[in-house]
């Protein structure tokens, strides 16, 4: 089977946990428990009648993390890049990651994910600036996904997206 | 058990902190199987590894991590069982891979507490 190391990338408290708590066990709570380090999951998906095994980095999200990221990127064949529209800080760290990766390990699939859609009402995206980010960071991605963990909106999509995104050419 | 462990172990394990933690360890081929594992296996639920399969389809947090190089990649605080957080140290000498897996629960738990605090204030300031 094939077996490939995915990343869930963005800043802290965005709902990177919430959304692989969601879709490996479909679970939610409404308690912030930051992550230290990286949580490792294991999740099997069928796209297009393959079977892939994602093995899940939900990789910590405090800022100022540039100096040890790296070493968790290692292996990575795609990442998840979330941000949380209520808060617009949250798109200058994926910005950040998103030229961290390249750097580290060259172009790799990614899926952004606009996390929070039940709070919809709050999202905060109306800035020229936020737009261009928006802009910027949906161009070279494979793909842009609204998600709610709370809602259960978009999660399962956003992992079939990533891993259709890494099926061989021949195959997706 | 310390007795048993490999003088390229006990060498590594000299040039990092790890006072008191228990750690188990994995010799590799460079097709990523088997050769010799030891330390506090069963404390880091790797004590059943079949020599006969790769390492990272039993070990999956080992996925994209191998082959290792020269120089030591460090995963800090690895969080796989619900309380248990692990450091995992991967490197390679001229004929093996080594795969070394010490126990930071006590360490993290407490960076988690600290940083849950910080993040919790930065959150009620945005």
């Amino acid at each position: 089977m094939i077996q490939k190391k995915v990343c869930m990338l963005g800043s802290f408290a965005v709902g990177k946990t919430s959304l692989v708590r969601r879709f490996v066990d479909n679970s939610f709570t409404e308690n912030y428990t930051t992550t230290i380090g990286v949580k490792i999951d294991k999740k099997k998906v069928t796209i297009n009648n393959i079977e892939m095994s994602l093995i899940l980095w939900d990789v910590y999200g405090e800022d100022g993390y540039q100096s040890v990221l790296p070493a968790y990127l290692r292996g990575m064949a795609g990442y998840l890049l979330v941000v949380d529209p209520t808060r617009p800080g949250t798109f200058k760290s994926a910005l950040s990651l998103n030229e961290l990766v390249k750097k580290t390990l060259g172009e790799k699939p990614y899926i952004l994910v606009m996390n929070k859609c039940d709070l919809k009402n709050q999202w905060n995206i109306d800035s020229p600036e936020l737009k261009e980010s928006i802009q910027k960071l949906s161009n070279t991605a494979a793909a842009t996904i609204e998600t709610s963990a709370k809602a259960e909106t978009g999660v399962n999509e956003m992992f079939d997206l990533l891993a259709k995104s890494l099926l061989p050419a021949s195959e997706s | 058990m310390l007795t048993e462990t490999p003088i390229a172990i006990l060498r590594y394990l000299k040039t990092i902190s790890h006072p008191g933690q228990c750690y188990a360890y994995l010799q590799l081929d460079q097709e990523n199987c088997l050769i010799k594992a030891g330390g506090e296996l069963a404390q880091f639920g790797i004590a059943d590894i079949n020599p006969t399969l790769t390492i990272e389809e039993q070990i999956p947090q080992l996925s994209g991590l191998l082959p290792a190089n020269d120089k030591p990649l460090v995963i800090a605080n690895t969080h796989v069982d619900p309380v248990q957080y692990i450091d995992m140290h991967i490197y390679r000498t001229f004929d093996s891979q080594w795969v070394i897996f010490v126990d930071s629960t006590e360490t993290a738990t407490k960076l988690q507490k600290q940083q849950q605090q910080r993040l919790n204030i930065a959150i009620s300031k945005e």
